[in-house]
């Protein structure tokens, strides 16, 4: 285990953010989001490319000032009680650098001595399965490595609450498992974990809760199954449309008539049509001869892929 | 205090991995003085030429005139003659200055009343003018305190007249001490800063739970301990191979040597700080790199520099710094009172202190 135990005079709520605002100019990153992240839970904030994820988190770790809102850290003023909060997060960040001429250890040495408290240096290089990696130089590792190396220092302080953006872009599968298997230790022993992530898989099997986002705003929280349940269905119908047919005409006059049917959308060159009966949506597809057509469970990149498609009304 | 020393010996590492620096930081000051020192070593020494015209019958000024002929020697030549001869003579360059004491300065000086001799030049004509004045300066108030036993107001109390006026290579090796505390201060401070924040490495350290303070004073400390170790590379230079001997006046220069190495660290702070990528730290370092080599009066002696342009000199802290090095490394006369010096000094570093943290940049 990476922990020995949770701070048990922590708040109910890990982080609390009310009305959050951020702008660059004239553009909004972050337009009045609020968040209540319960201490002991992996929440993942998802929402396609500048949906503002990473302005938040900035602005939550206290790397960034919002222009309005307020934001509460551990039960801390994330700008009056700053450096009580540094010594209880652990933050990996989607890009960051660490001195090239240090070797890894003399890395994870020098981030352990900046905490009060610090994990063993060794054990941890060991846990995230770089100790082999120790004396190479920073300029010298290959980004999977470097990518765990961001992780060791996140985690280098045993913090209360991690931050972790993106935390296995450039992982191979076996490295990424390895992390998922780091997070789900930091829940076990009840440290909250905030990742957002491009893998709809790692934000399904890791998360206990989801945020999505769009456009700076937060438009859905809840378990990922419930996001699937209302934004894709459970069920779901994938099918390309008939050649005969306009896609349009199909969508429009055809499928309302056909039982089950309960939303559709595109997704690439495929239709997705959610149902709250499947078998009788395939046999009336059947009979139109729709010639691919499948039947699976919706998924969170369903609810992804929707929303960042059409957006918050989809 | 962990963190403190953490960052210290991070720095460290950084700064000894990186050869380049190194070798822009310490060895080339180093190598650039030993090769001043050596084209205008001791063997070639400066050879001044003074004139003296002596207005006065008292006893006071009959007693300047015997002390500065008495140190005549190879490098000083001292001639007598008559206050008609002296626009003459200088314009021909045949003398670099003349030393011209005004009727009634004995009288003066028996009354207490305040005395100027003035010391007459033509830099057009004599590339060592500045230089013979200060030389000048010197000896005259080392003969005034000999005759009055009552402290004078001169710059220079501590040269060695024994040595005559101090060749030119020892003039270089002083200030290139204060170059290389200079390149530190750009090559090995605010150029590294400013890429290590364009590579992140500075965000992710501002997320721990460090102040800018407590990580400026862990970097300062390193600078503080490379410019000492430098500085022994320098000394050990200057009374080798220009056999100057241990400096008398270690104590200031040690102080020095830490007050320099402070406030060229601010300001290489300050820099970083002031520059938003690493083309505009490059381009505002060469500015100052280059308006302090130049203005400062480490190339060239203040003499060879018209008015105007040696004026300048007293907005470069390196003027200060190098002239304090000159003075308390081998005794060469000094341009301002030491404690004038170390005052303004004090005053840039403070300035740089505000400036740089007003401008600082985790990102």
């Amino acid at each position: 285990m990476l922990s020995v135990g949770a701070d048990h005079d922590a708040p109910s709520a890990a982080i609390s953010a009310d009305g959050v605002v951020k702008r660059y100019g004239e553009t909004t990153a972050v337009d009045h989001a609020s968040l209540s992240i319960p201490v002991g839970l992996v929440f993942g904030i998802v929402g396609p490319n500048s949906a503002g994820k990473t302005t938040l988190i900035e602005c939550i770790e206290g790397i960034r000032t919002p222009d309005e809102g307020r934001i509460a850290v551990l039960g801390l003023d994330n700008i009056r009680d700053a450096q009580q909060i540094k010594q209880r997060i652990g933050v990996q960040l989607q890009k960051t650098g660490f001195f090239p001429d240090l070797t890894l250890r003399e890395t994870l040495d020098l981030y352990a001595s900046l905490y009060r408290r610090a994990h063993d240096v060794p054990d941890l290089l060991r846990r995230l399965a770089i100790d082999d990696k120790a004396r190479t130089l920073v300029k010298d590792t290959s980004g999977g490595i470097f990518q765990r190396l961001s992780l060791a220092v996140a985690l280098v302080n045993d913090p209360d609450l991690i931050f972790l953006d993106e935390p296995t872009t450039g992982l191979d599968p076996q490295a990424r498992r390895g992390v998922w298997e780091i997070v789900r230790e930091l829940k076990a022993s009840g440290r909250t974990v905030l990742l957002t992530t491009h893998y709809m898989d790692e934000a399904y099997q890791l998360c206990d809760q989801v945020a999505i986002m769009h456009q700076g705003r937060i438009i859905a929280q809840d378990t990922p199954d419930e996001l699937v349940r209302r934004y894709a269905g459970k069920s779901l119908v994938e099918l390309v449309p008939p050649r005969t047919a306009s896609q349009n005409h199909f969508r429009q006059c055809v499928l309302p008539t056909l039982p089950g049917v309960q939303q559709h959308w595109i997704q690439g060159k495929r239709l997705l049509v959610s149902s709250d009966d499947p078998p009788a949506l395939m046999k009336a597809l059947l009979e139109l001869e729709i010639p691919e057509m499948k039947m699976r469970e919706g998924t969170l990149e369903d609810v992804f892929l929707k929303i960042a498609d059409r957006g918050p009304e989809s | 205090m962990r963190a403190l020393l953490a960052i210290f010996s991070s720095q460290a590492r950084l700064f000894l991995r990186d050869r380049v620096t190194v070798a822009i930081t310490i060895l080339l000051p180093l190598v650039l003085s030993v090769f001043f020192a050596y084209v205008f070593g001791p063997g070639q020494p400066v050879g001044l030429r003074m004139g003296i015209v002596n207005s006065d019958t008292g006893a006071t000024s009959s007693a300047i005139v015997k002390g500065l002929s008495d140190q005549a020697s190879d490098s000083l030549a001292v001639t007598s003659l008559t206050l008609s001869d002296v626009e003459k003579v200088l314009s021909r360059g045949d003398l670099d200055v003349v030393l011209v004491i005004p009727s009634g300065f004995s009288d003066a000086v028996a009354a207490g009343r305040t005395t100027e001799i003035q010391a007459v030049t033509n830099a057009g004509k004599s590339t060592n003018a500045r230089v013979a004045v200060l030389a000048a300066q010197s000896m005259v108030a080392s003969i005034m305190a000999g005759l009055t036993r009552t402290p004078q107001p001169v710059t220079l109390t501590h040269v060695d007249r024994s040595t005559g006026p101090p060749p030119l290579g020892t003039f270089y090796v002083p200030n290139f001490l204060a170059v290389s505390i200079l390149w530190l201060s750009i090559f090995a401070t605010a150029i590294p800063i400013v890429k290590q924040r364009e590579e992140e490495c500075l965000l992710r350290i501002s997320l721990a739970p460090v102040s800018k303070a407590t990580f400026m004073a862990g970097v300062t400390l390193w600078r503080l301990f490379v410019g000492v170790v430098q500085s022994l590379l320098f000394l050990t230079v200057a009374i080798w191979i220009l056999q100057t001997g241990v400096p008398e006046r270690w104590p200031l220069l040690a102080a020095a040597i830490l007050l320099g190495n402070l406030v060229f660290t601010v300001m290489g702070y300050m820099i970083a700080g002031l520059s938003r990528s690493m083309s505009s730290a490059e381009g505002l370092s060469q500015v100052v790199n280059f308006s302090m080599l130049f203005l400062s009066g480490i190339l060239f002696p203040p003499g060879m520099l018209p008015d105007v342009v040696a004026n300048l000199a007293y907005a470069m802290p390196l003027s200060y710094l190098a002239d304090t090095f000159r003075q308390t490394m081998v005794n060469y006369p000094g341009v301002l009172p030491l404690e004038v010096n170390f005052a303004a000094l004090a005053g840039f570093g403070l300035v740089c202190t505000a400036i740089s943290l007003r401008v600082w940049r985790w990102r």
